[in-house]
């Protein structure tokens, strides 16, 4: 038997390119204490999406309230990413409309871009590159949108060819 | 000639999101809405402009129901989808 980090990596890997063969995938029903440390391996990793449509395809056995279980956890995930997506896209429309240069990185982005199903790539924090010439009028815009600075900024702020990283959070707890 | 029928269509500005046989549907508010089974159905049918009256025929072949029973179970989801901003009137 598995353990619930083996089968969680498992799972979190489905259908994804070079993932493990779906024989790492459990063909009975997991006992209850393996699925209950499985499934809370997999919601932290956020890859409800993975372990949902194992199941779905008869990848990963599971009983039926195994499954809706997964969904019931997967149905969260989503309502997170809704929340963040349109946050990342009010922000970037409001950059672009100040002639900030910025792009989407990496979750929100990838669940559009590399994945065949955007259900597929959850996430818990949106990523955005800011052009270094208007990193000062994107933190101002930050601020007119509702948030603040979770962490101070780091790097160099005289060149333009240094960078600068700071996270930001809203009232509601999104990052 | 009479008042032509209201048609409904999806938001094109909404988030969405689909796993299994539910629809996770973020409109107006903060507050993301799922729609499952029939209620993911019904979003599915809204992919192109229809009337109440073409909804529930698309539904009650689905469901082998009758779409005098379809449209009077769906015309108060259908309200509610478009109070917080997940359908649109089609004009």
């Amino acid at each position: 038997m598995s353990s619930p980090l083996d089968l969680a990596r498992a799972a979190t890997s489905y259908g994804l390119p070079g993932a493990a063969a779906s024989s790492s995938l459990p063909a009975r029903p997991l006992d209850d204490t393996t699925w209950g440390l499985t499934l809370r391996r997999v919601v932290a990793s956020r890859c409800t999406g993975h372990l949902a449509a194992s199941i779905s395809d008869g990848a990963f056995a599971a009983t039926d309230e195994q499954a809706s279980q997964v969904l019931d956890a997967h149905e969260t995930a989503l309502g997170v990413d809704l929340v963040l997506e349109r946050l990342l896209v009010v922000t970037l429309t409001s950059l672009a409309a100040s002639d900030v240069r910025a792009r989407a990185l990496k979750g929100a982005a990838l669940a559009h871009a590399a994945y065949p199903d955007p259900a597929l790539r959850s996430y818990g924090d949106v990523d955005i590159l800011v052009d270094a010439a208007g990193y000062d009028a994107a933190v101002e815009h930050l601020h007119d949108l509702g948030a603040s600075a979770a962490t101070r900024s780091r790097g160099r702020a005289s060149s333009t060819a240094s960078a600068r990283a700071s996270a930001w959070s809203w009232p509601t707890g999104t990052r | 000639m009479g008042i032509p029928a209201r048609r409904w269509c999806r938001n094109e500005f909404v988030h969405v999101r689909r796993a299994a046989d539910r629809v996770v549907v973020l409109a107006d508010s903060d507050e993301p809405r799922t729609l499952r089974g029939t209620g993911a159905a019904l979003w599915d049918v809204f992919d192109s402009p229809r009337t109440l009256s073409e909804a529930a025929v698309v539904l009650s072949g689905q469901f082998s129901s009758d779409p005098e029973a379809v449209e009077a179970d769906i015309a108060p989801v259908v309200d509610e989808l478009e109070r917080v901003g997940a359908l649109r009137v089609v004009e």
